[in-house]
């Protein structure tokens, strides 16, 4: 297992953003399995440390890739990207707008009489954006059109954190 | 993390919260957003017919450190000509504040919503 490739060819796939969820983790058990550390006790300190190193590798490989957002950011970078730069601060102006929007509806979630309602419906509504972002991503690379990519990947991650913000207060007010 | 003292200063008694007419001709308004950390920012200038800034407000949605970039220049704005708001630097703001450098693309975001708010009032001119 050589792993200085990418995470796509490790597992033998094309670099794709589209790819079966399900036939990865097969492919990742599988390898997993192969270079597991377990299958080395009785082998050198040399081959040991290697099964370490490629399991670490390939959890990273699994990881990067079973999630949308991980997998789109890491393709850009295949290209030479960085689409999380801190210097890049410009942002299509109706999406920020709408996200103000939506922070502003999560700061006043704890005031409603039902939050758990206004939870799920935000939820759904996070969901749905996510999953667009996903499908015009996909299109955009397969397209080679990397500069719309990059936009819709960056719109993901804010979309991801403000799930991520959600659940932790969902979290806090329902528990 | 331990933040600052002006950083923490700003975050508990943030100046200049708050929105302006984006419609009004004097009004101009910088939106920016950082998807490392999620960070949305929305700076607003009311510019006087000398050019003056005459009053600065802001809304942030992320950490202490983006709160108080965002509200430490809208301080600095204030009785500064266009021209001085454009030489704000993100440099200027991590230095007041003391951010660590990690939190060096808050003041990266101030800078830039100061840029763009200048734009859009200098557009509608």
């Amino acid at each position: 297992m050589n792993i200085t490739q990418d995470y796509f060819s490790c597992y033998g796939l094309p670099c794709s953003f589209t790819l079966d969820l399900v036939a990865l983790r097969k492919l990742h058990h599988r390898l997993q399995h192969h270079h597991h550390p377990d299958r080395f006790v009785s082998e050198s300190d040399a081959q040991q440390r290697r099964a370490v190193q490629v399991t670490t590798y390939l959890n990273q490989a699994y990881a990067t890739l079973s999630e949308p957002l991980k997998r789109g950011i890491y393709l850009l970078q295949l290209e030479g990207m960085d689409p999380l730069a801190p210097t890049n601060t410009q942002m299509p102006m109706d999406f920020l707008l709408q996200q103000i929007e939506l922070r502003e509806s999560l700061d006043e979630i704890h005031l409603a009489q039902d939050p758990e309602a206004k939870i799920d419906v935000m939820s759904a509504l996070l969901k749905h954006q996510a999953s667009q972002l996903e499908d015009e991503f996909a299109q955009a690379y397969q397209a080679s059109d990397l500069a719309v990519a990059e936009t819709a990947v960056r719109k993901l991650q804010f979309i991801v954190k403000l799930q991520q913000q959600l659940d932790a207060l969902e979290g806090v007010l329902l528990d | 993390m331990a933040y600052s003292e002006q950083v923490l200063d700003h975050y508990e008694n943030p100046r200049n919260v708050g929105k302006m007419d984006e419609q009004d001709a004097h009004v101009g308004t910088g939106m920016v957003g950082a998807p490392a950390c999620g960070d949305v920012m929305r700076l607003q200038i009311k510019v006087n017919d000398s050019g003056v800034i005459e009053d600065a407000k802001f809304k942030t949605y992320g950490c202490g450190s983006a709160i108080a970039s965002s509200s430490l220049v809208t301080e600095w704005m204030k009785g500064m000509t266009l021209d001085q708001a454009g030489e704000i630097r993100n440099s200027n703001i991590s230095e007041e504040l003391a951010l660590p450098p990690v939190k060096i693309h808050c003041s990266v975001l101030a800078e830039d919503a100061i840029k763009a708010a200048i734009h859009d009032y200098k557009s509608k001119q």
